[in-house]
């Protein structure tokens, strides 16, 4: 990194089409300001998500990854944030095991009306992975597999 | 061991199944070695010993022994909780196998011979499988990375994944990864790499490991056949172990309700949404 | 009179390599097992076991290595092709004659339709110092393939253990050279080698009729022979990926919308994707038509391409098989039916 210039963090959120797409699109049109850090990748669903797709955003150079939804109730195709519940219930826990920090990866529900909610959402990863840091553990991993061999 | 192979000749003889899986004497000594028979003469090879320690429902899936119709496997308690996920997970019929179920006990139990379990119907072997205090299989004494930092906890499997080969050892092993095509051979896109570097390798082994999340029965054959030494039943003992407490839900100890990720209930755990 | 140089002096040795530049790859202990890796010293290396559990032929054909980079360079592409990363000269202690033996079999591979100057550079940058075998284990076959405890092939200098040091035995102009450079260290002895070894080669199995099994196995393609030997095979890498003289590899692209590195990888023949066509049809659909091209590989194919075995007898896959597809075990039924069909004719 360039002397001078702090560290911001890089965030990707996998959001559903139908709620929190929707309430990020609601914080855009109702000119809230929030962070910038974050890239969002649209899915129909948040059942859709397989977990390479957390994986891949952390080898790609993100920082952290955010995962909304709608609430549980309100899936716009009846049970697939159940299923996702209940996968991220786990999956998080293997993270947290294998020493991913708290934080680097948030789960929420976002409704199609909360725009307020998106963009106080982004705002409070953003803050918590910025002060979390980079994420050197897979700059680490990532520049041992470009480094060839292994003598 | 004479019980085990009466009971083998009998299921061949009368031509209830066509093979029996068992195990035989290895050609390496103190180690058996997985078999199969198709003669009921050959029922006498069969053997049950504390040697006898693979997990032979891995081989109920392949199309080599799908072909020859209806078989009999020696299957120990994590075999028979195995063949109970294939069940739940509709890769096995519910009459498509006859589980000879053995208990082969540790050093200090009692009894200390090994046995055929009484139970011969899927009912009676659940019943065996409630009751029974088997200890689980090369159950550490704690886990080490309990007491590390998340920065430790890291290091400690980063390099723990940089030492593996991808020889996919572990998933062939596993009966409960029969996946015609696994998801590391996928090449459209290549989700995860195939190379054997530390990023590719973290990839797999958190993505293997969290597809056995509420599919593993603890057998430890992924460990033990891990040629660079990954400790990879802790990972499978820590979802376990999750899975256990959030879900109440034990892999290939009931066929009540849905499998852990096909089913949900509207009031999950959820402490971690926001 | 041989040479021999004792113990404090293969450490003073190492230190003199390690501080004059040189990496040297010893066996290191790994816990239940042992494997290369850097050393400086002496006291860092494990000599204890039988064998390492992966080969040396990680130090010369790596599991994973980089040959090509390209990048998107405006509307063009640009290519790079890579380095061999090598270490610039390195010295690996503590081969075994098994180990080293595969280097020249594979050096055939290497160069045969084109030099692969990955692996050539790494084998002109290495020198091998084996140590002969004072004991074995049951998965251990050299012998059986004309191999032996103390075979120099492959070895630049083979050191056999004796008193509190090893006979030194420089079998090759890379081996005479280091041997010069370091004459101060060496002494001589009068050791009896034929004595050193009795133990282990009682222990170690007579010599197979390889020409009979080829015989066979060019016979036998077609032969229910390898459905029944193949059965427990789960078709996993273990076998390949330990042997050191197994050398299939992959070649993947990785890389992002701007740049990406192009690999050669480890690939085993007893993956069910191997031969996987992108039509869809895959020639070696069951795993005994993979089992089967194990063998032929190692013992038809290869005598025909090159006129070697691809087997050295380390018995790294007998070992580590989860399920103890013992290749010994195989062999020796292959010779006894080929024995058979002989008398028969």
């Amino acid at each position: 990194m360039a002397e001078g210039i702090a560290f911001e963090p890089k965030i990707v959120a996998f959001v559903c089409t139908w709620c929190s797409y929707a309430g990020a699109d609601l914080a855009g049109t109702s000119r809230l300001k929030y962070a910038p850090n974050v890239r969002v990748v649209k899915l129909p669903c948040t059942g859709r998500i397989d977990f390479h797709l957390v994986i891949k955003a952390f080898e790609r150079g993100a920082d952290g990854v955010l995962v909304a939804g709608c609430h549980p109730g309100d899936c716009h195709y009846t049970a697939g944030n159940y299923h996702a519940r209940r996968r991220w219930a786990v999956f998080r826990e293997l993270l947290r095991y294998v020493g991913f920090e708290d934080g680097r990866v948030t789960f929420a529900w976002v409704s199609a009306a909360e725009g307020a909610k998106w963009a106080a959402l982004v705002d409070e990863v953003t803050a918590k992975v910025r002060q979390l840091g980079p994420f050197t553990g897979y700059r680490q991993i990532n520049a041992a597999a470009e480094g060839g061999p292994m003598q | 061991m004479k019980e085990l192979q009466a009971r083998a000749h009998e299921l061949l003889a009368s031509g209830e199944v066509a093979a029996v899986i068992g195990y035989a004497a290895g050609t390496v000594a103190g180690r058996a070695t997985p078999v199969i028979i198709t003669k009921p003469a050959d029922a006498s090879s069969l053997i049950l010993d504390a040697s006898c320690v693979n997990n032979l429902a891995v081989y109920l899936l392949r199309p080599e022994v799908r072909r020859l119709g209806k078989v009999a496997v020696v299957a120990r308690e994590a075999a028979i909780r195995a063949i109970f996920v294939l069940m739940q997970e509709n890769q096995l019929a519910a009459d498509g196998v006859v589980i000879i179920g053995v208990a082969i006990p540790s050093p200090g139990d009692i009894p200390a011979e090994p046995r055929l379990l009484p139970g011969r119907t899927r009912d009676e072997l659940l019943e065996h499988l409630k009751r029974a205090a088997v200890p689980r299989p090369d159950a550490p004494a704690e886990d080490e990375t309990g007491r590390m930092s998340d920065a430790e906890r890291w290091d400690y499997w980063r390099r723990q994944f940089a030492a593996c080969i991808r020889c996919y050892a572990c998933r062939q092993v596993c009966p409960m990864c029969y996946c015609s095509r696994c998801i590391v051979e996928k090449s459209r896109p290549q989700w995860i790499e195939t190379s054997p570097h530390e990023r590719g390798n973290f990839a797999w082994n958190i993505t293997r490991a969290f597809h056995l999340a509420g599919r593993c029965v603890e057998c430890g054959e992924c460990e033990r056949a891990c040629p660079a030494g990954l400790p990879l039943m802790k990972l499978n003992r820590v979802l376990a172990r999750h899975v256990r407490e959030k879900f109440d839900y034990v892999a290939g100890t009931s066929f009540e309700g849905e499998a852990l990720f096909t089913g949900f209930r509207p009031d999950d755990p959820d402490d971690f949404t926001r | 009179m041989p040479l021999k140089i004792s113990t404090s002096g293969v450490a003073a040795l190492i230190r003199k390599l390690s501080e004059t530049g040189r990496t040297v790859f010893a066996p290191v202990s790994r816990g239940e097992f042992t494997d290369f890796d850097r050393v400086s010293t002496l006291e860092e290396a494990d000599l204890s076991r039988v064998n390492t559990r992966s080969s040396v032929k990680r130090l010369f054909f790596p599991p994973t290595e980089p040959v090509l980079s390209f990048a998107l360079d405006g509307r063009r592409v640009a290519l790079d092709e890579l380095p061999p990363a090598v270490p610039r000269t390195f010295v690996v202690f503590g081969c075994r004659p098994c180990d080293a033996a595969a280097l020249p079999i594979l050096d055939k591979v290497f160069s045969w339709d084109c030099d692969d100057r990955f692996y050539l550079a790494r084998r002109a940058a290495g020198t091998i110092i084996s140590i002969a075998c004072t004991d074995c284990d049951d998965a251990c076959f050299c012998t059986a393939l004309g191999l032996a405890p103390d075979s120099a092939a492959g070895s630049d200098i083979l050191l056999t253990p004796f008193e509190d040091g090893y006979i030194v035995d420089p079998c090759s102009d890379k081996g005479g050279a280091l041997a010069k450079a370091c004459r101060e260290l060496l002494g001589e002895c009068a050791a009896d080698r034929a004595e050193i070894l009795r133990a282990v080669r009682k222990k170690l199995p007579p010599p197979m009729d390889l020409n009979a099994i080829k015989v066979w196995l060019d016979r036998h393609f077609d032969d229910d022979h390898w459905r029944n030997a193949s059965f427990k095979c789960l078709g996993c890498g273990c076998c390949t990926y330990l042997c050191p003289t197994c050398h299939c590899f992959d070649i993947v692209d990785e890389a992002d919308s701007r740049r990406g590195l192009r690999r050669r990888n480890w690939d085993s023949c007893q993956f069910a994707q191997f031969t996987a066509h992108a039509s869809g049809h895959n020639p070696r659909p069951v795993q005994a038509a993979r089992w089967r091209q194990r063998i032929m590989h190692k013992f038809s194919y290869y005598v025909d391409r090159f006129g070697t075995r691809s087997c050295v007898g380390c018995g790294r896959c007998i070992r580590s098989c989860p399920v103890q597809m013992d290749l010994k075990h195989q062999l020796k039924g292959i010779e006894t039916q080929a024995r058979g069909d002989r008398k028969r004719r």
